[in-house]
């Protein structure tokens, strides 16, 4: 998202869903900061334990949607 | 007109105007935000370096799992969080229920969040966040409604995302599409300052035709 062009990040459920929130908290603040250096990424990526579970967009009912909320 | 809905008071500094809101945006560049639930939640987003932390009573994961209706935290809840760290504490209330607005501003929270997470409470109207001081950080799915969100007052635009489900996969279609309309506004001729700031996009809203919304327009001088 840094490198779309975003200023900075939202994280919502990432983090204390995770097994590490800790770790994965750090981690993510240096990718932010760091995000167009893979070398940097690779030494923060790794060693995070589980990240949280995750849902596949399309099954999702079109009602449950958040993003349409709002016009 | 920077000074739009600021208070003077008698030094003649201007307090919650359009610039003081876009500030502190301003100040949260390159930083991470991190949703969190408890007070312990909160100190350990801090440790991590996040540059301020948004308080809620679920995560929208448990949201979304959990159903029903969302509503805005409890006070108590958001009052012990701000107690729990230095850095800035943002809550979240619904779509267009301004007085769960109006509550967070009294318990003195720094930014917030009028989030599509929670259950909306007006279909048709958002809240008009100008009379507030506190600033706002608003949703978007494309630049469309980004600007009708600074048209109202926001002073910070988020993508919207498919929030709880833990795929970045919304998100990046909401920030391609508003780049590529941003793009396409500039490449029309149309002299376009847009960018990812509330502020140089409110500058962007100059160049639109809607009269609703250039009438809430902080101008540059």
């Amino acid at each position: 998202m840094m490198q779309l062009g975003v200023d900075g990040v939202f994280v919502g459920s990432g983090i204390f869903k995770a097994e590490d929130p800790l770790k994965r908290a750090k981690a993510i603040v240096a990718a932010t900061t760091y995000f167009d250096k893979p070398d940097v990424l690779a030494e923060v990526s790794a060693g995070l334990g589980k990240a949280m579970h995750g849902l596949e967009i399309p099954a999702i009912p079109k009602d449950e949607l958040l993003a349409a909320r709002g016009w | 007109m920077a000074e739009r809905n600021g208070t003077r008071d008698g030094n003649g500094s201007v307090t919650g105007s359009f610039k003081v809101k876009a500030g502190l945006a301003q100040m949260l560049k390159g930083g991470v935000i991190m949703d969190v639930v408890t007070p312990e939640h909160a100190r350990i987003a801090q440790d991590a370096g996040a540059c301020a932390v948004m308080a809620l009573e679920r995560v929208p994961a448990d949201i979304r799992k959990e159903g029903g209706v969302a509503r805005m935290s409890d006070p108590d809840l958001i009052k012990s969080i701000m107690a729990a760290v230095t850095i800035p504490v943002m809550a979240k209330c619904r779509i267009g229920h301004f007085v769960e607005a109006q509550i967070l501003e009294a318990l003195g929270v720094d930014y917030i969040d009028e989030s599509e997470v929670l259950t909306p409470a007006d279909e048709e109207n958002h809240i008009d966040k100008h009379p507030f001081k506190v600033p706002f950080v608003c949703g978007c799915r494309d630049l469309g409604e980004a600007l009708r969100r600074i048209g109202e007052g926001a002073a910070m635009i988020r993508t919207k995302g498919e929030a709880g489900t833990g795929n970045v996969v919304e998100a990046v279609r909401h920030m391609r599409t508003t780049r590529s309309w941003c793009t396409r506004r500039s490449r029309s001729g149309l002299r376009s300052r847009c960018s990812r700031t509330a502020r140089s996009s409110a500058a962007c809203r100059s160049s639109t035709s809607r009269p609703a919304a250039s009438r809430h327009l902080p101008t540059r001088r």
